[in-house]
């Protein structure tokens, strides 16, 4: 049914995506090999822009890598891998240094120096920023610099599958969506920069295209997902289309006050309050509420007033246009209402810190891989930092394993299997259609498997899952047609997202403690005797899910209790 | 949803039909939805084929230009209440000056070859060493907050939509490329004015920019664009003096 183009793509190296990790992998690949970078969506799309706050990276001389790699190793509830934690924060300064000079437009100070902000869980103000567009003014820097070094990019493709031959990678199916035909990219190594599954919960930061294809596909190829259970609440959105507002707010002084005027942090984080890290603020937001200290529609206010409008409107410009834009709400003269909202998976595709998969010639890196730097939960201005440094650990080590093992082929069979699969959904009728399974998942999550869990309700989330799979697999499209039919990558996304939710909840269930961001009302103390660990799960062959351990890598900082 | 909003929405399918048509969808909203949150509404609730392009709901990925009620806008930061006219209707179509593709979806060849024309990437001087140090930039307050605004271009490709002359001239390399030409021209760090020149210093660079302003007023980020074209125009006629 489906048309399998002709003539594919070879190349020696493919990127999945073009965001910051994405782009970062391509232009560290060595240049004697061929890169082909793949994106469902226009490289500056990409879902990196979006970042506002900063970058961290110990710049200043009072300051110190070490000091970085312990603020994130507690922030991440002793979870992170201590040395890849370590490896990340003291290449921080080298990152911030290389990007100023491709022409990043950081904030600076009166001397000229790069700006730095306090940023949550950090000891030390070691966030570079530019305004609150960092990430667009990063991608914009490497995007101009993939410009320049001829980068080649084709853009508005969809990964349909990870192509594994003879136990490597060998490159990636893709769906043309200005065609709807099927293109097989031969490749010697495969990196997916492919980003996170915001898309699985109803109230989320993420943007539409972030449905956690990469994870999946990765999943179903056989490789495994790392901490999955552990899902990043961002404190303060706009409630309603849940538009990120900047920690970098909270950063520069603002306050988050209940509906009794009360600064309520004091009571959950005295020393650090509300730039404590973002597990804490947000299940301090929601207690507010849950209590009923919030707002009617559950939010509580940030209060930004006392920063004074050249401030807001200098530092905080997008922020204030959001406010105004999509709350009517002007912050200089009024407090901005906000609630937690999806922000970020901890967990992924798992990798060491060269971004290597247990799959010879596959890499992953950025939020759709857990190294894992962030353990059970990120700290603010750590992820664009996260996709640039192991981005081009990920460029480097693809570029080694081609110099080794030279290119691969994407076998015809399996380009006529992926070409069948559509044919098959094409062909089903009468079905329910994505929309409302999705819609359903969302809700499912957001309600089920937010920030407070209990064992009662994950198994109850549970069995929706499985009947929403069930339902999907019955499930048919509405648009039949070959040219940008959005209609099948949603229908497409659904599954990945399904797939995902079921490692989430699965991980949930079974960590039965509570951890940075997973926090189990049932089991509301950490428990490092069972559970300073990471899970790995994986498929079998007939599709269960199964979980095995992996201990938790332990350098300088021994595991103590987190108080802020 | 308390309330419903008609979108006519301008419609195209090459494979099915050669012509363009109006069609028209009863969408229920709530109040504070933009117009996007209604398409998607459209997409997954009543027509799956309805094509348009869209990520982060917030104006910062620039997926989601279209003309709305003759105007080119991001369909995520125009709000409903604001484009519905008394009729409760808001009027639809792709974005002006490039092809159309399917329904909203254009064809953005044209818009990127001429910002990959201006070298859109920072030239700083070749004789500066490796990035293992800092490097200082000192500018006055104001030239920084102006060259900050500047960088705001998110390739919405509304400017390029809003512009007469683009559309009367497709030679013209457009108010996007000029911006981002004026990006690197006014960044201290830059050095490349002797690259860019030939390019800008063209009766279809700087010089075939009437000052219409249509562009600044469209831009969604803010970004005075005319203002920058105007700069580069004087720095042209420096650097052509220079020479």
């Amino acid at each position: 049914m489906r048309a399998v183009e002709s003539k594919n793509l070879i190349c020696d190296v493919v990127v999945v995506g073009a965001g910051l990790s994405g782009l970062r992998a391509a232009l560290a690949v060595d240049p004697a090999y061929h890169v082909i970078v793949i994106s469902k969506v226009y490289p500056v799309r990409s879902h990196s822009v979006a970042a506002q706050g900063g970058i961290n990276a110990a710049l200043d001389p009072e300051d110190r890598w070490q000091d970085h790699a312990f603020d994130t190793i507690k922030g991440s509830d002793y979870l992170a891998d201590q040395d890849a934690a370590e490896l990340m924060c003291e290449d921080a300064p080298r990152v911030v240094y290389e990007m100023e000079h491709w022409g990043t437009l950081f904030s600076r100070r009166p001397d000229g120096r790069i700006a730095q902000r306090s940023f949550g869980g950090q000891g030390y103000p070691r966030a570079c920023y530019a305004a609150d567009k960092t990430g667009r003014a990063l991608y914009q820097s490497l995007f101009e610099q993939s410009i320049k070094h001829q980068v080649e990019v084709h853009q508005e493709l969809f990964v349909l599958e990870l192509a594994v031959e003879d136990g490597r990678a060998a490159g990636v199916i893709a769906l043309d969506i200005a065609t709807g035909n099927i293109v097989g990219i031969d490749a010697g190594a495969v990196i997916f920069g492919t980003g996170g599954a915001g898309m699985m919960y109803a109230r989320t930061t993420n943007p539409y295209i972030n449905t956690g294809d990469g994870m999946a596909i990765a999943l179903r190829a056989g490789v495994p997902l790392k901490d999955m259970e552990f899902v990043q609440f961002h404190p303060t959105t706009l409630p309603g289309m849940n538009v990120l507002i900047t920690e970098g707010a909270r950063g520069e002084g603002a306050y988050l006050v209940n509906r009794d005027g009360q600064r309520f942090m004091e009571r959950y984080a005295p020393k650090l309050m509300e730039v404590a890290p973002r597990d804490i603020v947000s299940r301090a937001i929601e207690t507010e509420i849950d209590e009923g200290r919030g707002f009617d529609g559950g939010y509580v206010h940030l209060d930004l007033r006392h920063l004074g409008e050249t401030l807001i409107r200098q530092r905080l410009s997008e922020i204030y246009d959001f406010a105004i834009t999509y709350k009517g709400v002007n912050p200089v003269h009024n407090p901005v209402p906000v609630q937690p909202g999806q922000h970020y998976m901890m967990g992924g595709i798992a990798t060491d810190k060269y971004g290597r998969t247990i799959l010879p010639g596959f890499y992953a890196a950025g939020e759709c891989a857990a190294v894992s730097v962030h353990g059970a939960n990120r700290l603010g201005a750590n992820s664009l930092l996260d996709t640039l440094v192991f981005g081009r650990l990920a460029g480097v080590e693809a570029s080694r394993h081609v110099a080794q093992n030279g290119r691969a082929h994407v076998s015809t069979r399996r380009l006529r299997g992926a070409a069948e699969t559509l044919g098959n959904i094409f062909a089903r009728t009468g079905g329910e259609h994505y929309g409302t399974i999705r819609r359903e998942l969302r809700e499912t999550m957001t309600r089920m498997v937010g920030t407070f869990r209990t064992g009662s309700r994950l198994e109850d989330a549970q069995s929706r899952l499985k009947d929403l799979h069930q339902r999907y697999d019955g499930a048919s499209l509405m648009d039949r047609g070959s040219l940008f039919n959005y209609d099948l990558l949603a229908f497409l996304e659904t599954g990945f997202l399904l797939d995902l939710a079921d490692t989430v909840v699965e991980g949930a269930l079974l960590r039965e403690e509570s951890r940075g961001a997973h926090a189990r009302v049932d089991f509301p103390t950490r428990r490092d005797a069972e559970f300073l660990c990471h899970f790995l799960f994986s498929r079998t062959p007939d599709g269960e899910l199964k979980m095995a351990r992996e201990p938790v890598v332990i350098t300088h900082y021994e595991p103590k209790a987190r108080t802020y | 949803m308390d309330d419903t909003v008609q979108l006519d929405i301008q419609r195209f399918n090459p494979e099915t039909g050669d012509e363009p048509y109006w069609q028209t969808f009863d969408v229920p909203v709530s109040p504070g939805d933009p117009v996007l949150a209604a398409l998607m509404r459209v997409r997954e609730e009543q027509d799956g084929s309805l094509a348009f392009r869209a990520s982060c709901r917030s104006g910062i990925c620039g997926s989601d230009g279209m003309v709305i009620n003759g105007w080119p806008r991001l369909a995520c930061k125009t709000q409903v209440a604001d484009a519905r006219d008394a009729h409760g209707m808001i009027r639809i179509q792709p974005l002006f000056n490039l092809a159309c593709l399917k329904d909203l979806v254009v064809d953005q060849t044209p818009f990127w070859d001429k910002f990959r024309a201006v070298f859109p990437w920072l030239m700083p001087d070749t004789y500066e060493p490796e990035p293992e140090k800092e490097r200082r930039m000192t500018m006055e307050p104001d030239d920084f907050q102006l060259l900050s605004k500047a960088s705001d271009c998110i390739f919405c490709q509304i400017c390029f939509a809003a512009c007469p002359i683009v559309g009367l001239d497709q030679e013209f390399l457009g108010p996007q490329a000029l911006i981002k030409a004026y990006r690197f021209e006014a960044d201290p760090r830059d050095e490349g004015t002797p690259t860019r020149a030939p390019v800008l210093d063209d009766p279809e660079g700087v010089w075939r920019c009437r000052t219409i302003f249509n562009c600044t007023e469209a831009c969604p980020k803010g970004i005075p664009i005319t203002r920058g074209i105007q700069v580069l125009k004087r720095a042209m006629v420096q650097e052509e003096l220079r020479r």
